[in-house]
């Protein structure tokens, strides 16, 4: 079925539309789930609690691209409830992995410093994004967005894992250099 | 915590991003891996037609030593010990009579040891795009007679290890650095004054990409007899007739320390004369700068007519991976023989003839912005005696071909199907 259906379907506020999104996206919700949380079980609940969410935040909320839309229900669901069970314990799968990588990034030393804001740093992630390549886009986003393994990106990507690992850091370097560039205390 | 921040700031970034990013069909794994081999199929051909050849290896596997073939470990039979580069020419002249080339000896495995233990800190060597898939080179032909590949080298002179680089930005062909129209442009202005010759009438060559785009391949000028024509690739092609061309073509290159080899591959040019006959082409010089494998030049001339001087005005972004462990020419014969190499599309007509038919063994770097690892290969040239040149209406010509056998210990490349096509 057609997003804007299954939009209509929850404006409609037909139960159908969660079967349709289910149908749709659930296997996709559930990998954006397992990703950060390596749990079957915890995964499935992050999944329904994102129906849930989605069938009280439509209407008002009207997505143009309901897969993303959804996609960021299920992640901040996971990444609360990694949060929660890693509060006193370092966190270990992929997560943890892509993290620390984004340490790179963001050193946690400069923390107290940094006066950027979470807007600023959205555009400047959207600019940095933007002007990436589509492949280097969507290798940056399976890895940090959706938490993806690198062996699983080569995969898809049909890429060597030496060559995503590779232009992850290039990636990391550049995004770096342009947040300093722009400013940003890091 | 400003990676919570990053995370949350990823997290708000545009939604068509998000979903275009989404962890991937089926589909999605299926149409990576053709684009990716549609991808090395164009720049193999590319390769073949116009962008790279080779590059002698590092630490000096030059001239010197093709010269001296016939050491203790030589590949040389002994009973060419005493042979020098002419005397190989002489030997082979007599072409079609049995035991007319080198014979490549049995070679005792013990006679190069190894270290057996792998690095674990050296990271695992990707897809050697493009030399896979039939790239690689092609049927080749030389004047009948004459010997295609001059010299061995020994076993000797093959240290432990070599560098293996990454390269970053790997392009298709056609676009494979993608320099703009004004850089096209500022590099057919250097050179052109460089030439001395006049940047009028430039003629603008283009192609359409994937998308039906229109996209520059190259600008050309032609003032008098001399020909310049720069591509968006940085290549440099500079063509005048015979004599013309500069003893010195440095002064074209204008390479800071310009190391200059000798060159002795013969091929043929798929053009023919104004008789129609067909027209050599030989690579005459070949140039690097200074100690860096990954910059060169290569001179060639058509042994009647014109000169053209080949040059890639850039230098590839590279990050050195590490010093890998080479195979001793041995253990490269072994996998030669084996099938595990890369040569010309692979068919009945390429298929290794036998060791005897070897004539020449040398390393390279092969190099193209289209490479995503810049690998140590062994290069065997072989005579192909059962290919019929009459059949590509070539007169008097012998067949051959060059076999690439990656030089890396293949416990180093993480998928031995990519490297060796079966």
């Amino acid at each position: 079925m057609e997003d804007e259906r299954i939009v209509e379907l929850y404006w409609e506020r037909s139960e159908s539309a969660i079967s349709e999104t289910e149908t749709k996206y659930g296997r996709y919700l559930k990998t954006v789930a397992v990703n950060i949380l390596s749990n079957e079980e915890d995964s499935l609940e992050c999944v329904n609690d994102t129906y849930l969410n989605a069938w009280n935040a439509i209407p008002p909320a009207r997505p143009k691209v309901l897969q993303a839309f959804l996609g960021k229900i299920t992640r901040n669901l996971a990444l609360d409830r990694y949060r929660a069970e890693n509060a006193q314990k370092r966190g270990g799968g992929e997560i943890a992995l892509a993290l620390d990588e984004l340490l790179d990034v963001s050193s946690r030393e400069s923390v107290e410093d940094s006066v950027a804001d979470r807007t600023a740093l959205t555009d400047a992630l959207r600019r940095f994004l933007s002007g990436l390549s589509t492949e280097d886009r969507r290798i940056f986003l399976k890895r940090y967005w959706y938490f993806m393994p690198v062996k699983e990106i080569s995969e898809e990507m049909a890429l060597s894992q030496s060559s995503v690992k590779m232009r992850l850091l290039r990636m990391r370097e550049k995004l770096r250099e342009k947040l300093i560039t722009e400013g940003f205390e890091i | 915590m400003i990676t919570e921040k990053m995370l949350s700031a990823i997290n708000d970034i545009d939604d068509e991003m998000i979903a275009d990013a989404a962890p991937g069909s089926r589909y999605e794994k299926i149409s990576y891996a053709r684009k990716r081999r549609r991808i090395y199929r164009v720049a193999s051909l590319a390769a073949c037609l116009c962008i790279v050849v080779a590059v002698l290896a590092v630490t000096g596997l030059g001239n010197s030593r093709m010269n001296h073939a016939g050491g203790e470990n030589s590949l040389v039979p002994k009973n060419n010990d005493s042979m020098m580069p002419g005397q190989v020419q002489e030997d082979v002249s007599a072409h079609g009579e049995k035991n007319t080339y080198p014979v490549m000896p049995s070679y005792s495995e013990n006679e190069v040891t190894k270290d057996n233990s792998v690095d674990d800190t050296l990271v695992k060597i990707g897809i050697l795009s493009p030399l896979q898939d039939g790239a690689g080179g092609v049927i080749e032909f030389c004047p009948k007679g004459t010997v295609p590949g001059k010299g061995f080298m020994e076993p000797s002179d093959v240290p432990e290890k070599m560098a293996v680089y990454h390269h970053e930005g790997v392009t298709t062909a056609g676009d494979p650095v993608g320099l703009d129209r004004e850089a096209v442009s500022a590099l057919l202005d250097t050179y052109a004054q460089r030439l001395g010759i006049s940047t009028e009438g430039v003629t603008e060559n283009v192609w359409k990409d994937e998308s039906g785009k229109e996209r520059l391949f190259s600008l050309t000028v032609k003032d008098g007899n001399t020909e310049l024509s720069v591509d968006a690739g940085a290549g440099v092609h500079i063509s005048m007739p015979e004599g013309s061309m500069p003893a010195d073509v440095n002064s074209i290159l204008e390479l800071k320390d310009p190391v200059v080899t000798e060159y002795w591959i013969y091929s043929a040019s798929a053009e023919k004369d104004n008789n129609g006959e067909m027209v050599y082409t030989r690579w005459l010089r070949f140039i690097t700068d200074g100690d860096d494998p990954l910059k060169y030049a290569g001179l060639y001339e058509r042994l009647m007519g014109s000169v053209t001087l080949h040059y890639h005005d850039y230098t590839l972004v590279t990050e050195k991976l590490g010093d890998y462990p080479v195979i001793s020419p041995a253990e490269a014969l072994e996998l030669l023989k084996e099938g595990k190499y890369n040569a010309p599309a692979k068919n009945p007509e390429t298929e290794f003839p036998g060791e005897e038919l070897i004539t020449g063994l040398r390393m390279e770097y092969p190099l193209s912005p289209t490479y995503e690892y810049i690998v140590p290969y062994y290069v065997f040239t072989v005579m192909l005696p059962d290919v019929d040149p009459g059949h590509y209406n070539i007169k008097d010509a012998d067949a051959f071909v060059e076999y690439y056998v990656p030089a890396v210990d293949a416990r180093y490349f993480e998928s031995d199907t990519a490297i060796f096509i079966q």
